[in-house]
């Protein structure tokens, strides 16, 4: 829902496109932090501490199949959806609308 | 209406009482347990409940409406005296009986016992439920000195947290260094180094004595003061955690005439010689195909969680084999430990990352094949190397030294 603020305020530059290669994932550092993936050319970004342990996903994280696994308890969560694949997790990560600028990533800050 | 019953709610009897249910069964689901707290996940018991960052409520598996929303029935504070598959019923202890169609024995591990004087002092505890975690945390807050007697996990976890309250902490250990026997010479080592240079005291190579407390009276009514070891030291103690391994709750199951030996005997879909009673967790001895080898009870985490996960499917006639890599970690200080496999003494080790700075992973090769891994705050590097043991691949030695090297891409070979 618009809150009436500027909509250009929420939207962060996370990085470049050549600087997150398929396969990859980075944060975008802010409270709370965002992870970033790189999924065969397509860019998706959910919070990035697990919601079982608060352990960071993009620094400890392993991504396969369209999947996050929580790098300490193997909590598992879809990229696209946040839903949880694997527990011991079981509440799903916000996800977060990403847009391709000119070569640039930015993400919207406030979850999809 | 068939009547599924599981016996013990910890993690593995929680997990399966909710896939029974996600899997679609919509029968009756009892849960028994003689604790009185709905299922809870034992991690946070030696960390975070001790510092404070997680109230016991955060242990829950699942949150309280879970068990009404999904129809689970908790039958909590009640002891079970004996399975009578036979006659497809469970006895209670006070004499009530459940009939039931299948039943999952989930009745975990307790610890193993110090039978030494002084034993029954107050202050001398284990740490094994939510209830003693609170006991101890309580202690701990009133500036207790801690002694733990063995330098295992939960021991070595209890003193980094202790610690991190400021108390002070001595640790008892029979072995050479505590944590030896899972890691190894080395990495034992290390971590023993880490534990005393943020202040633990830790005395290897003697058992307990005896305990001493102040007064007279029964020994329930006075309070354990000092630890004397089998080398004659004495350590001041207010607080004594005793954690020296556990053993499987397993005699509901040999007085219901299971087969069992040390824990019950399950199969790979974790049935026990009854068909329609099963075993999961701690309790279970199941046969593992990544080990090979005799049948093994493992006392992780992973292992409760997803071997319930599994027997509750074969319950369902879905008969799910259970077959993990054996994983687990601990959390020391700021340190994430993680190990895969199980390493053995005469595998070559391949030593990824800084060793001198906490931050390595130790990968274990047997003849060539990727056989377990040791992890320091090297989580991704773990996870890759399970997959790879069990794939039985066969890594690139210097590939896998090479700490800028993704573990997956390591292995070009693959044993067939």
């Amino acid at each position: 829902m618009m809150t009436g603020q500027n909509t250009a305020s929420r939207l962060v530059r996370a990085c470049a496109v050549d600087d997150l290669p398929p396969g990859g994932i980075r944060q975008v550092p802010g409270s709370p932090p965002i992870a970033l993936y790189n999924i065969d050319g397509e860019f998706y970004a959910t919070a990035d501490l697990c919601t079982h342990g608060l352990s960071s996903l993009s620094e400890e994280g392993y991504l396969e199949n369209g999947e996050i696994e929580c790098g300490w308890h193997l909590a598992r969560f879809c990229v696209r959806s946040g839903a949880v694949k694997a527990p011991p997790a079981s509440t799903p990560l916000a996800t977060y609308e990403v847009r391709v600028v000119d070569g640039e990533v930015y993400v919207v800050t406030t979850p999809s | 209406m068939a009547t599924h019953v599981i016996v013990g709610a910890g993690l593995a009897g929680g997990r399966a009482a909710g896939t029974l249910r996600d899997e679609g069964f919509e029968g009756r689901v009892v849960l028994v347990d003689a604790e009185p707290h709905p299922p809870y996940e034992r991690p946070p018991l030696s960390k975070e409940l001790i510092l404070g960052t997680k109230q016991p409520a955060d242990a829950r598996l699942f949150p309280e409406p879970f068990y009404r929303d999904n129809d689970i029935e908790l039958l909590l504070g009640a002891g079970v005296a004996r399975l009578a598959p036979g006659e497809h019923r469970v006895e209670l202890a006070d004499g009530a009986t459940i009939e039931a169609d299948k039943v999952l024995l989930a009745t975990g591990s307790r610890p193993r016992p110090l039978p030494v004087p002084g034993a029954g002092l107050r202050g001398v505890h284990h740490l094994r439920t939510l209830d003693d975690a609170e006991t101890i945390r309580a202690a701990l807050l009133d500036g207790a000195a801690l002694a733990v007697v063995g330098g295992g996990f939960i021991g070595a976890e209890l003193a980094a947290s202790a610690r991190a309250l400021g108390n002070p902490v001595t640790m008892v250990e029979l072995d050479d260094l505590p944590m030896r026997r899972v890691l190894g010479d080395d990495i034992a080592a290390r971590l023993t180094r880490f534990h005393r240079e943020r202040g633990v005291r830790v005395i290897t190579r003697v058992g307990v004595e005896r305990f001493e407390g102040d007064g007279g009276g029964r020994p329930a009514d006075r309070r354990v003061r000092r630890v004397v070891t089998t080398g004659g030291q004495v350590i001041d103690a207010d607080i004594v955690v005793v954690g020296i391994g556990v053993v499987p709750n397993d005699e509901l199951a040999a007085r219901s005439g299971l087969a069992v030996g040390d824990g019950v005997l399950v199969d790979a879909f974790c049935a026990t010689s009854h068909p329609d009673v099963y075993a999961a967790g701690d309790v279970a001895r199941h046969p593992n195909p990544m080990l090979g080898g005799p049948p093994v009870r493992l006392e992780h985490f992973q292992n409760a969680q997803n071997q319930g996960i599994a027997a509750a499917r074969s319950m369902l006639g879905k008969a799910t084999p259970y077959g993990e890599v054996p994983w687990f970690w601990s959390d020391q200080y700021e340190l994430n430990i993680q190990m895969s496999g199980h390493p053995r003494p005469t595998d070559t080790v391949v030593w990824r990352g800084e060793p001198d700075d906490m931050r390595f992973t130790a990968c274990y090769l047997r003849d060539g094949v990727l056989v377990a891994a040791i992890g320091v705050g090297r989580p991704r590097d773990v996870r890759a190397a399970t997959r790879l043991i069990a794939d039985r691949a066969r890594p690139d030695p210097d590939l896998l030294a090479d700490a800028s090297v993704d573990v997956r891409h390591t292995a070009q070979r693959r044993e067939s």
